[in-house]
């Protein structure tokens, strides 16, 4: 009896807390399998090759204020992503600082980071409370980039790196920015898409007939209606040096101030320069059958609808050249009133075209006169509906070596120039910031900017965040809305219904086999 | 085991013969569905996303897995069932596990229901398959671990009504305790501790596509450590 207590001792009371002792130690041990497509929640090949390369210490202070963790998990995963990154190289020092703490908090806002305010729910009045989560990285040569907020795992591995690289070669990719349209000033009429060009470049922005500094990587223009010949000439000689250039080009203007009237552009100089490139930006505008709803002010003060556009084109993953290390790195990007871009007799057999986004098969091309007035709807479609139909391109990049100015003084070059014309004059002003993903323009313009300095590593890791999740499989939205609502019929229906039905006949079944059984006996 | 295995189609048996069960599943079904379609607006947020989909189970399973459980051990001690199961030729930790066991078929039913919202969703979009595969892990695991705690709860109790009460309130606190520092600002170490032991906490992972070996640690342990605690108690029953 006494060996029996002692034996229930051990069970009842030492075995539970062997119990407790191996769970403890066992949530110290830290691994995990990422299986996301792309192992985005995993350190990646470009960001491992740059830890590879260190030879030189280099510390990374991420200051959190751990309040922010009791309200998103975002925090946790970039302590995660970070431990991970500075388990890959000994030469990398991670400090997780508590922001909460007066010391640190100071020195955080001495260095740049920027908290951000949070309701305070415990507070009966309400009160907004400061917290952080940036991050600082410092190399052994005291020069340091400053991530000032970061909430965004998905995004924080393409942040972090772009810094990094940034840290290393002490400068960012320049670029110049010109606009080809008179009516649209650049700190007016293109805020947002400087803004983000700046986050990445430094930005420079010059008039037509300005010269380009000799540091300039990148030239981007928005619009040609007014390009004069000097710029062309520069754009010419640009590319043919090996730089990198970004052309929002259009063929017919739509005037924004006028009723959307449209009027072809005349053939210019910029013309000419692209034909000897062996492409031709086309005096038509491109509908599709797939496009987006503008929305349209209702007569007599009744409220807005939406209303088909045509001219509105959404550019998926569905419309673009597979493999593209630069469709791969975006969702999209939108277009109103794109022209035709396509290739025209022979390109100069060391420039590579690519037509890297067409329309659905079902694009049309619509001659003057034009009909633009979003009044008109479906109309418009319709106007130029043709038998059959065809992907047209409205989007293309060019790659290799361009060749010099006709009876150019200066020596042939073999430097490979880069140039991405994108068939609209608009694509990039602030007007457009109406659509599902008004971002989706701004990110293409980031990816463009990476494309044209050739910095495929970055284009990767914006890729990883820039997943098209969007439900695209199915082009036809009727169609689409047509599977999701069998989903829900067959799910919150069917299938518990059958569920039932099913119980209900086994447990029927059952009693009368019991009925019978008893009545047997 | 063959013990074991015995006893366990006796459980099934048992389950399948309840209409609570059908209740129970077509209730988990039609909510899961009804919340992902219609409240969280899976079309109008227009992503190829099980995720709003699997960050249900939790709160549903609060209430599913202890309807299950309710009559695992609370309806034997109100037949007096529980005499006989007890002075069967087996230990205590064989009962249990063949309790365990049996309610897991049904919930693992109930969970190869769900299908059909993944087959039926994925020609609409780029559906990540490596995440579906963790969320559906993530649900097994949470769930195993539900049911293990609602036995846990339903030893105690000698009607169903207690167990079912009793469980629910357990896996509601288990599950919203790591959320407790949104709403009361609490000391770091606290928050951690809350964050440790919360269900949903650990289910995080599994909804994003990262199998965390923490996770699948903390939902094993706590599934095996309830079993072991459930057989103490019916042990302590026996040698009473």
């Amino acid at each position: 009896m006494r060996k029996l207590s002692r034996y229930k001792l051990l069970y009842f009371a030492v075995l539970p807390l062997a119990f407790i002792a191996v769970g403890t130690l066992g949530s110290q041990v830290r691994g995990r399998i990422d299986l996301t497509t792309g192992q985005l929640y995993t350190i990646s090949p470009p960001a491992r090759e740059r830890l590879l390369d260190l030879d030189e210490p280099v510390s990374i202070s991420y200051f959190l204020s751990p309040r922010l963790e009791s309200y998103s998990a975002e925090p946790e995963r970039i302590r995660e992503y970070l431990e991970e990154f500075a388990a890959t190289s000994p030469l990398v020092e991670l400090r997780v600082l508590d922001a909460s703490e007066p010391e640190h908090r100071d020195t955080a806002l001495e260095l740049g980071l920027q908290p951000q305010q949070l309701t305070d729910n415990d507070s009966e009045s309400q009160s907004l409370i400061s917290v952080f989560s940036g991050v600082v990285v410092q190399a052994a040569d005291e020069s340091r980039r400053v991530l000032p907020f970061v909430l965004d795992s998905e995004e924080f591995e393409y942040e972090l790196i772009s810094s990094w690289d940034e840290m290393v070669a002490e400068r960012t990719p320049e670029i110049v920015v010109m606009s080809g349209n008179d009516e649209l000033e650049l700190r007016s009429a293109y805020q947002n898409a400087l803004l983000r060009l700046s986050e990445r470049f430094t930005v420079r922005l010059l008039e037509q007939g300005d010269e380009l500094p000799l540091t300039a990587d990148m030239l981007f223009l928005f619009g040609n209606k007014d390009l004069r010949t000097v710029t062309v000439l520069q754009i010419e000689d640009f590319l043919a040096a090996g730089g990198g250039v970004m052309l929002s080009v259009e063929g017919v203007h739509v005037q924004l101030d006028d009723e959307l009237s449209a009027r072809e552009l005349n053939r210019s100089d910029l013309d000419l320069l692209l034909e000897r490139y062996g492409v031709r930006v086309s005096r038509e505008l491109v509908v599709d059958r797939y496009h987006m709803l503008v929305p349209l002010a209702g007569a007599g003060g009744n409220p807005e609808s939406f209303v088909s556009y045509p001219h509105w084109i959404e550019l998926l993953s569905r419309n673009a050249a597979p493999g593209h290390a630069l469709t791969e790195a975006v969702t999209g990007l939108d277009l109103f009133w794109p022209s035709r871009i396509e290739p025209v007799g022979d390109a100069p057999s060391e420039l590579n075209l690519t037509q890297l986004y067409t329309t659905s098969y079902e694009g049309r091309v619509m001659d003057s006169p034009f009909a633009t007035n979003p009044a008109l709807g479906d109309d418009i479609y319709d106007r130029v509906w043709r038998e059959g139909g065809d992907r047209i391109g409205v989007v293309m990049t060019l790659s290799g070596r361009f060749p010099p100015a006709p009876g150019a003084t200066a020596e042939l070059t073999t430097e490979r120039g880069r140039l991405l014309l994108v068939g609209g004059g608009y694509t990039f002003s602030d007007f457009l910031e109406l659509g599902e993903d008004p971002m989706r323009n701004l990110r293409f313009l980031t990816a463009a900017g990476h494309w044209l300095a050739s910095e495929e590593d970055l284009l990767a890791l914006l890729g990883r965040s820039s997943r098209d999740l969007r439900l695209t499989g199915i082009a036809s939205s009727n169609v689409r809305a047509a599977v999701v609502n069998l989903a829900q019929w067959v799910n919150i229906v069917a299938i518990p219904v059958a569920v039932l039905l099913f119980g209900a006949v086994r447990i029927i079944r059952r009693r009368r086999f019991k009925g019978v059984d008893a009545a047997s006996l | 085991m063959r013990r074991v295995l015995a006893l366990t189609k006796k459980e099934l048996r048992i389950h399948f013969s309840s209409p609570f069960v059908y209740l129970a599943a077509a209730l988990f079904l039609s909510a899961a569905s009804l919340w992902f379609f219609l409240i969280y607006g899976f079309l109008a947020r227009d992503t190829a996303s099980l995720r709003g989909y699997f960050a249900a189970m939790p709160l549903l399973l609060v209430i599913v897995i202890p309807a299950l459980t309710m009559k695992g051990w609370a309806e034997e001690y109100r037949r007096g069932t529980s005499e006989l199961l007890l002075t069967l030729p087996l230990r205590s930790v064989e009962l249990v596990i063949a309790k365990y066991l049996g309610t897991m078929v049904v919930v693992l039913s109930m969970v190869l229901l769900t299908l059909p919202v993944v087959f039926l969703l994925i020609p609409l979009g780029e559906f990540d398959s490596g995440q579906i595969a963790t969320e559906y892990i993530g649900t097994v695991l949470l769930s195993g671990t539900a049911v293990a705690l609602g036995l846990f709860v339903s030893v105690w109790c000698t009607n169903q009504s207690t167990a079912f009460i009793g469980a629910a309130g357990l896996l509601l606190v288990m599950t919203l305790i790591g959320r407790l520092a949104v709403v009361v600002s609490l000391p770091a170490p606290i928050t951690g501790i809350f964050g440790y032991i919360s269900l949903d906490t650990h289910f995080d992972g599994f909804i994003r596509g990262v199998l965390d070996i923490r996770a699948l640690w903390y939902y094993l342990w706590l599934t095996a450590l309830s079993l072991y605690l459930t057989s103490l108690v019916l042990e302590a029953r026996r040698s009473a």
